[in-house]
């Protein structure tokens, strides 16, 4: 399969500048995902992916993120060879078993992308960390004897044992602060592959969780302060890669939890939908109408609202019982994402804003048909508290071929934080709608002069020990009621708040 | 190992004849790369020690006396080399290894001290003949006090990028390039490492010394790459000394790209 992939792409390189057509690219391309995962599902591969031992079980994980990446790529302006360079790396990175062909090629591809990215500091501190990671587990390999599977947990000094996970985490934590900026655009290859390391690097998890909790508030802060940009430019653009960041995070607390697979899964979830607002967007620059529609589209799935995507992955892993500090941290993002959309909202209203009923077939069939498509993607990531085990995380079942028990107990937190959630959610629209936009600039304003003359670090501390002390308090009286709710009584009280907020907004 | 080597002979040939005009320019670098060659092949043919040593000596000296400038800094080092050498006679044999690291750490630093008048790209088939012969005489040479001069001479290449605000971070930089040289020298790396050390650091010498457009860029990051393979077996004394030249190396990275777009242009995205 790499044979195939490695003379294609050299003839690729070859006669880049002789081809004219740009599809060309497109359908060679496609026809090396297809062929190297038809090898890849029949087990049929050749000597170089035999050499570096390729696993068979997740063909449908290597077509999903290869599918994704080389989209992803093929819109850059990137050199051909860095390109090919890539995709290649990629895919042996998705492929292999072995744990330092994973590190080789996570080190070659950062490698690759500093070469063509604008250089921010933060870029050069994640090709840092990464080259640590590599020099320990290199150091360690060459001292100890290799064992099946590279999986040996020896370590050499203590200090590396504590140090060693964290830094993979940590690792994580600046990919995911350092994708978006002003000027630059999210990278799904840059979400995944750290992602995916971490995945990979599953055994050596041993570490105590205060460690683990450092780091999420280390990107909680770093999310928030990227917050400030948001309020800078009020862009669309800018503001979707803020929602990304959000729903990002509790990607990176489930990798935390060691939910390994549901991190994976809702990553690529993420990334295809960003995908699918990317490519309408080139493929339909000109209309206006559709263009918005997709916007739409993207704001609900990554918003927490308690119908998206995001809303429910946060929902799920607030309900798998995480301890305290980061059962804070997700609420508190949670409620930054309503916050976000809900002034997005405000902002562009009138830009989003479309006429559906007097529209053309075409933007009738691509709002159903986008509509749909988020609630497949719902369905197919429902959690296990809402629905029975042989439906719920579809997707995980699909791809890793595992089985999710039906859970029975932990039902009524979860209810509870659904009710909970779906008040919230009606009383910051509520305000949001309610407060005079110039009021809301110049409170934004305001916390924004405020952000850049303060001490962050204060600052965020204090906002969170805030949160935290309301929450801890509202968690109590919660317990203390008895078991009547389940997801009906839940979705009665939204309709009811429904009634209620309408009523509200019609006096 | 040998194939890497012709490779790269094969590659400096054929870069180095597509850049002149005239065949003639090229004779004095067919001549170096063919004696090298010769001297190569003599490694193989020649089991004693000695006539390895003497191979070594007579091809350096040949190649630099027929070529090159500044010959009387090559007398000066060679004469502290072969002084280092006398030493041994003196000790009885009592130093032995150690005396021999020190002359293979001298004949280094004349290898990538050298110039040469008529064609400065003959500098790449010397050094390409003297990491070869360094890699022959890795298998003889076993030093103890070898790691501490090289942890040392790691602490001082730090400070001198300190105090060249990291600006030399580069293939040119004398002083980096002889530390991974050493560096290869001195540990005894897994063979994979080893092959793709001396490739990448093959790679940068061939790219300085022939200015390949498009690709020049790229040696900073082969440098940092061969500069985490040599870390590997650094950590092993101290862990934080390495973390700590990875991290510097990294910011002179990210000083040099700044430098580079603030002349050429900022690059994608």
């Amino acid at each position: 399969m790499f044979e195939l992939i490695l003379i294609t792409s050299a003839l690729l390189v070859i006669f880049d500048k002789k081809m004219t057509n740009h599809y060309f690219v497109l359908a060679v391309r496609l026809l090396q995902i297809l062929v190297s995962s038809y090898c890849l599902y029949s087990n049929n591969l050749g000597g170089i992916a035999n050499s570096i031992e390729s696993e068979t079980s997740s063909t449908l994980l290597y077509l999903f993120s290869v599918i994704m990446i080389s989209y992803d790529l093929e819109i850059q302006k990137y050199k051909r060879f860095v390109k090919e360079g890539i995709f290649f790396l990629t895919s042996v990175f998705l492929v292999t078993n072995l744990l330092s062909i994973s590190l080789i090629t996570t080190l070659l591809i950062m490698v690759l992308f500093l070469y063509n990215r604008r250089a921010y500091f933060i870029d050069y501190m994640s090709i840092f960390l990464i080259s640590v990671i590599a020099l320990i587990y290199f150091s360690e390999l060459a001292s100890t004897v290799l064992t099946t599977k590279d999986a040996y947990y020896l370590y050499l000094t203590s200090f590396s044992e504590i140090i060693f996970y964290p830094l993979i985490l940590l690792f994580v934590v600046v990919e995911i602060a350092r994708q978006w900026g002003i000027k630059r655009n999210i990278r799904v290859v840059l979400v995944l592959i750290p992602i995916l390391l971490g995945y990979k690097f599953k055994f050596a998890n041993n570490v105590d969780n205060s460690l683990l909790y450092f780091l999420a508030l280390v990107l909680l802060v770093a999310i928030i302060l990227n917050g400030r940009k948001v309020l800078q430019s009020k862009s669309l653009r800018i503001s979707t890669n803020f929602l990304y960041s959000i729903s990002l995070f509790t990607v990176f607390t489930n990798l935390i939890m060691k939910q390994y697979e549901l991190a994976i899964v809702s990553s690529l979830t993420l990334s295809l939908i960003l995908i699918i607002y990317r490519l309408i967007h080139r493929e339909f620059s000109e209309d206006k109408s559709i263009k918005s529609v997709a916007t739409s589209f993207v704001l609900v799935n990554f918003a927490c609202l308690p119908v998206s995507f995001s809303g429910l992955s946060s929902l799920d892993a607030l309900g798998t019982g995480v301890g305290s500090l980061i059962y804070g941290f997700i609420v508190v993002s949670m409620l930054i994402s309503i916050l976000t959309f809900c002034l997005i909202i405000k902002f562009n209203g009138d830009h989003l804003y479309i006429n559906l009923l007097e529209s053309s077939n075409k933007l009738k069939m691509f709002t159903v048909s986008l509509f749909s498509i988020s609630l497949v993607l719902m369905f197919m990531n429902m959690s296990p508290f809402l629905v029975e085990g042989k439906n719920a995380h579809k997707l995980i079942q699909l791809i890793f071929d595992t089985e999710v028990e039906t859970l029975k107990e932990a039902l009524l937190g979860y209810n509870l934080s659904f009710i909970i959630f779906l008040i919230v959610t009606m009383v910051i629209g509520y305000f949001v709608k309610v407060v005079n936009e110039n009021i809301a600039w110049r409170a934004s304003f305001t916390t924004n002069e405020f952000l850049k003359n303060i001490s962050f670090s204060k600052y965020k501390y204090k906002v969170i020990k805030k949160s935290e002390n309301a929450l801890s308090n509202t968690k109590i009286d919660e317990r203390s009621e008895i078991e009547l709710s389940s997801f009906n009584v839940s979705f009665f009280i939204l309709t009811f708040f429904l009634i209620i907020s309408l009523i509200i907004i019609e006096l | 190992m040998i194939i890497i080597f012709l490779i790269f002979t094969i590659v400096s040939l054929f870069l180095r004849i597509r850049e002149s005009d005239n065949i003639q320019e090229c004779i004095p670098f067919l001549s170096v790369s063919i004696l090298s060659w010769i001297s190569f092949l003599l490694y193989f043919y020649l089991d004693k020690t000695l006539y390895m040593f003497a191979t070594f000596e007579v091809t350096s000296f040949l190649i630099v006396l027929l070529l090159g400038t500044k010959v009387e800094r090559f007398y000066q080092l060679k004469f502290i080399a072969f002084f280092m050498l006398s030493l041994l006679y003196i000790f009885d044999g009592v130093f032995k290894q150690d005396i021999l690291y020190l002359y293979v750490l001298i004949s280094t630093l004349i290898a990538l001290v050298s110039k040469f008048k008529i064609d400065a790209k003959i500098t790449f088939p010397f050094l390409l003949f003297n990491i070869f012969s360094m890699m022959k005489v890795r298998e003889l040479v076993e030093s103890s006090i070898s790691i501490y001069i090289y942890t040392i001479a790691i602490i001082v290449v730090l400070i001198l990028l300190l105090r060249e605000r990291c600006r030399s971070f580069s293939g040119d930089s004398l002083f980096l390039i002889f530390l991974l040289w050493t560096g290869i020298f001195t540990f005894t790396l897994e063979l994979h490492f080893l092959l793709s050390a001396i490739f990448m650091l093959l790679t940068v010498l061939i790219l300085n010394s022939f200015r390949v457009k498009k690709v020049n860029e790229l040696s900073d990051y082969l440098l940092y790459l061969i500069s985490i393979i040599i870390m590997i077996p650094v950590s092993k004394i101290s862990l934080p000394l390495a973390i700590m030249s990875l991290g510097l190396f990294s910011i002179c990275l990210f000083l040099n790209k700044k430098e580079h777009e603030l002349l050429i242009g900022v690059s994608h995205d």
